[in-house]
């Protein structure tokens, strides 16, 4: 009579009731969370990037900001991991530059007799350890000599920087100004949409309207406009900061509008009114009972918001409007392979494309992956 | 239905005011005022400029004035269709803009129009046949869509377009039409030019307008008059496109007021990278010249044609919504 | 008595999702008559539902019948009748579609989503009026409007270009009514038809109900959770627990001799009005298993008053008959299990 699946899953259900039980909102979340396979592999991404950022200076080989007119547009090289005697030494070709006759550019072929070979831990420039302390050590060195004189995995730009260590610098400034931005964009999304729900009324009414306003309004001119009016004195910190101020002034909506739903429909259950009657205090109801309960809407809706962060970021800087070299972003890195007839000569330029759109596919699949954890009837 | 009328119009309204304020802010943001970037730019070409008429100049554009008189005698040329001069090309700004905002108006509606083509059957065959293999794949595609930035597809399809056929995709005329003044043959040659630069700038839209159509008529396939559909005896696809495909419309044509600024701000990036004679470029030279006038002018025109833009279309569905339409609702 | 003009066999409808099997529907019998109200009564998720859905081939993904006959009395285009059975056919075949509302019309528990909301009611009438005849647009509004007065509603040349928002849900559900007679069927299935609604509108339904099978010999077949429902309106009664039949009977002996322990059980919730003040209504013990956790043996054993123990928890009782027309499936009454259980 019973289906074979049936005792398993009986067993299972009346475990797991009794974990239900006593399992917050957020906990739910997780467990449901963890269903979704593709948002967990995501979830391991995004958190590699983020390591990525943290330990930029480490990763990275030689000092990014370095430039060396000898050094221009040297291809990527590829990583031979046996000697020849087949026993595991990874190593490169050493670069040898010849000029073309015809045309005077210089071109670059590795020359498979000179052989560098790679360490781990190898000495580099120095710099301070998570703030922690000075060292020079990287990564990946080069045995008996300096990485600057030929390791360069990822090639060289114009200026002879190389990509690879660019890409890493790149990679911490655009996911941290994504990071302060959704912070920003956090604050003023919860205060505005918490107001806009919590009283309702006029208050809701304005904020209401004032979000539809900036919805309607093409953000890109207008993020263009007022970056471009940044003076151009203004530090790398700066401009870091201002860029990430206009971005979330205009990103703070998506998320008010998440919190406003939550509050508007939180207001009428039962348990919020059951505290009310309680005679629990306005504050002791929002951070004790609503709050909860709308955390994991909250972490899904950032983690959908930091990718268009990171996009808004990159498109800005591609445009030359957002952060300006020095410093180093993706968009930077971008604004490099704007132009078609370096990406003719460089192809390698348009490399960091590749962790902008790895980056963003994780994020948005993460994020729903918690949205439909946080909210399956929704 | 009157006063959803009129709450709207009220709204664009207002949307505008506060454009134009923006506007205003931004040009006025630079150090220094206009007269004198001007002074300072004719003086970078040679010609002298005495205080006197600096001063005039001063008076003319109301620059000895607190600032929201400024506003107001800035706001009230505008309305007239005076936008000011252009620094840097020594011309009024509408001539300097000339068909660049109209083709900016053209690439963003063929957009549109190819975003509503592609995410609408795409979209219900996605839920129709949810789980599927197709639906897998757009469900892909359309991940992809959103998760690349058009800038960088554009660049991407640049590149490959260069080292694969050695062509240079960019732009909207051939070199001999550039300069061309409207032909039947240039008209042609631009619409041979146009389906790659609307297809980049649709993707993202169609990405997500084709999640949103999926997500809404799944939606509106579990309830209750779809049954009763089928239990009347009609055939299957009738039931699906009469019935929930029209329901599922209603929030899929509301998306267009989000896909309007979406699209309009996507072309001036894409403009960009492929070189397209739109505003983008434009609006570019003129923020990092700092001509403000021009920049501000460009903003503003954008602004408002967007919100016209979601007006239109806030009216069309109100038209296509009976709910809407008898007053039920807003 | 005459032949039944539907007869339903052993039906299995079972769904298929990630997780496992729900057998919503596992066996039902019962038989239909014309001119007659059958009604199927039984708590949420018993399969009663899931039962209209089959006889009208329109079970959705991932459920799908699995077994069993729907044998349906069809007229034929030279007057004679024929059966089919409707399990063997196409569910998106032209005979089925035929079957559908042409022979067999649906009325749906919820008046509010039952009808678009962006088609007037005239649009939606008229199309199932010309699907199944070979009438004119304008005589097919004429016929609408005809079927609107028909089912009380007022003023119906007006009220055929509403939507079915601007109506009440009493007005609706009349509607509904008219729609699912516009291709005169002769059977109704009536699923829960007066559940959303208030008492006097409920009452006013039932009434249309009975006239409308009165004046055209409509055989219904009024599924609903409400015994009161049942006692008024239902000529047959069959009792569903867990997607079984667990008694099926006349009227009055499923009333007034009631066999199985769960179709007693259903009778003691009924409030009565000679009930002494404050007595409490009898409840029935413990709540529907979940779906995928059924009960080994009878379904309802856990919560039976007459459980036995090595026997209930063991086998599924067979169907025993206890009169011409009253058959019950427990083992107070004999002993016969289902094949196949141990």
């Amino acid at each position: 009579m019973n289906a074979p699946a049936a005792p398993l899953s009986e067993v299972a259900s009346s475990a797991g009731e009794e974990r239900l039980a006593v399992a917050s909102q957020l906990q739910l979340t997780w467990w449901r969370f963890r269903k979704h396979r593709v948002a967990v592999v995501s979830g391991i991404v995004v958190i590699l990037f983020y390591l990525v950022a943290i330990l930029a200076d480490f990763l990275a080989v030689t000092d990014p900001h370095a430039t060396d007119a000898r050094r221009s547009y040297i291809p990527p090289q590829a990583i031979h991991w046996f000697d020849a005697d087949g026993s595991f030494r990874p190593h490169v070709y050493a670069l040898v530059g010849k000029r073309d006759p015809r045309t005077f550019k210089l071109t670059y072929a590795p020359d498979p007799n000179q052989r560098r070979y790679l360490e781990l831990f190898g000495r580099g420039y120095a710099y301070s350890f998570l703030g922690l302390f000075e060292t020079d050590r990287h990564l990946l060195g080069v045995r008996d000599g300096r990485p600057e004189d030929g390791l360069f995995l990822l090639g060289t730009d114009q200026l002879g920087r190389d990509v690879w260590s660019r890409l890493m610098w790149g990679t911490r400034t655009s996911l941290f100004i994504g990071l302060v931005g959704v912070g920003l964009s956090l604050f003023l999304g919860v205060l505005l949409g918490g107001v806009s729900g919590l009283y309702g009324g006029v208050v809701d009414t304005v904020i209401q309207r004032l979000i539809e306003i900036l919805r309607s309004v093409p953000t890109i001119p207008l993020w263009m406009g007022l970056a471009a009016a940044l003076p151009a004195t203004w530090s790398v910190t700066q401009v870091y900061f201002a860029i990430t101020l206009i971005i979330s002034l205009i990103g703070w909506t998506e998320l008010a509008r998440v919190v406003r739903g939550r509050f508007l429909s939180l207001r009428e259950e039962d348990f919020v009114v059951a505290a009310e009657l309680a005679g629990a205090s306005q504050m002791r109801i929002i951070f004790r009972h609503m709050v909860p309960s709308f955390l994991s809407h909250i972490i899904a809706a950032i983690s959908l918001a930091l990718p268009a962060m990171i996009i808004s970021e990159t498109t800005l800087s591609f445009l030359g409007l957002g952060l300006r070299p020095p410093a180093i972003s993706w968009g930077v890195l971008l604004q490099d392979a704007q132009n078609i007839q370096s990406l003719g000569i460089a192809p390698w330029l348009l490399i960091p494309a590749i962790p902008v759109i790895t980056v963003i596919l994780a994020f948005n699949f993460l994020g729903d992956g918690l949205r439909d954890a946080a909210d399956p009837y929704g | 239905m009157a006063a959803y009328l009129a709450r709207r119009l009220l709204l664009a309204l207002i949307t505008i005011w506060a454009i134009s304020v923006v506007t205003f802010v931004i040009i006025q943001l630079p150090p220094g005022d206009f007269v004198d970037a001007y002074i300072a730019n004719l003086s970078a070409s040679g010609s002298m400029v005495s205080a006197q008429e600096a001063q005039a100049l001063r008076q003319l554009y109301g620059l000895d004035q607190p600032i929201w008189v400024q506003y107001l005698k800035w706001a009230g040329r505008v309305v007239q269709g005076d936008f000011g001069m252009s620094m840097e090309w020594g011309r009024p700004v509408t001539e300097v803009l000339g068909d660049r905002l109209w083709l900016t108006v053209l690439i963003s509606l063929l957009a549109i129009l190819v975003t509503w083509g592609l995410a609408l059957p795409i979209g219900i065959y996605s839920a129709v046949r949810q789980y599927s293999i197709a639906d897998y794949l757009f469900t892909l595609v359309g991940f992809i869509g959103i998760a690349v930035p058009s800038f960088l597809l554009a660049l991407i399809i640049m590149y490959f377009g260069f080292t694969l056929f050695d062509a240079n995709i960019g732009g909207l005329f051939s070199k001999e039409f550039e300069l061309a003044p409207w032909s039947w043959a240039k008209v042609r040659d631009m619409l041979g030019h146009l389906p790659i630069p609307v297809l980049i700038l649709a993707l993202a839209g169609t990405a997500q307008l084709i999640r949103v159509m999926r997500a809404n008529l799944l939606d509106e396939l579990r309830k209750p008059y779809v049954v009763t559909a089928r239990a009347r005896g009609l055939p299957e696809r009738r039931v699906i496109l009469k019935y929930p495909v029209r329901a599922a419309l209603n929030p899929f044509a509301s998306t267009i007021g989000y896909l309007f600024p979406f699209v309009v701000s996507g072309s001036i990036v894409i403009s960009l990278v492929m070189s397209l004679p739109t505003v983008g470029p434009l609006l570019l030279r003129a923020l990092v010249a700092q001509d403000m006038f021009l920049a501000g002018t460009i903003i503003l025109l954008l602004g408002v044609l967007t919100v016209l833009g979601t007006l239109i279309s806030d009216l069309l569905l109100m038209w296509i919504d009976p709910r809407v339409r008898s007053g039920i609702q807003g | 008595m005459a032949e039944p003009i539907l007869s339903v066999v052993d039906l299995k409808t079972w769904y298929h999702p990630d997780e496992g099997v729900v057998r919503a529907v596992d066996g039902a019998t019962f038989e239909l008559f014309e001119g007659r109200t059958l009604g199927i009564v039984g708590e949420s998720g018993c399969g009663k539902s899931v039962t209209a859905r089959s006889i009208l081939r329109i079970v959705e993904r991932p459920g799908r019948i699995e077994g069993g006959r729907i044998l349906l009395r069809r007229r034929q285009p030279d007057g004679s009748e024929r059966m089919v059975d409707l399990v063997g056919l196409p569910a998106q075949g032209r005979e089925m579609r035929a079957i559908r509302g042409g022979e067999i019309g649906l009325v749906f528990q919820e008046p509010m989503t039952s009808l678009s909301a962006y088609h007037t009611i005239g649009n939606q009438m008229v199309e199932a009026i010309r699907l199944h005849g070979p009438l004119s647009k304008a005589e097919a509004r004429a016929r609408a409007i005809e079927l609107l007065g028909m089912v009380g509603v007022p003023r119906p040349e007006q009220r055929i270009d509403a939507y079915s928002f601007e109506l009440s849900g009493g007005l609706r559900q009349r509607v509904m009514i008219a729609l699912a007679l516009a291709a005169e069927p002769r059977i109704l299935l009536a699923d829960e038809p007066t559940t959303a609604l208030d008492v006097t509108t409920q009452a006013q339904i039932l009434d249309l109900l009975r006239r409308l099978q009165a004046e055209r010999g409509l055989a219904v077949v009024l599924i609903t959770h409400d015994m009161g429902v049942i006692a008024e309106m239902a000529d047959e009664v069959v009792v569903m627990y867990l997607g079984r039949v667990v008694e099926r009977g006349p009227v009055d002996v499923i009333f007034h001799e009631p066999a199985h322990p769960y179709t007693r059980a259903l009778l003691r919730s009924i409030p009565s009005v000679l009930a002494r003040p404050r007595e409490r209504l009898a409840t029935i013990a413990g709540s529907i298993p979940h779906p995928y956790s059924r009960p080994r043996g009878c379904p309802f054993h856990p919560r039976c008053d007459s459980f036995r123990a090595g026997r209930c928890d063991r086998a599924v009782p067979a169907e025993t008959r206890l009169g011409p027309r009253h058959v019950v499936a427990c083992f107070l009454h004999g002993e016969a299990a289902v094949e196949g259980t141990p």
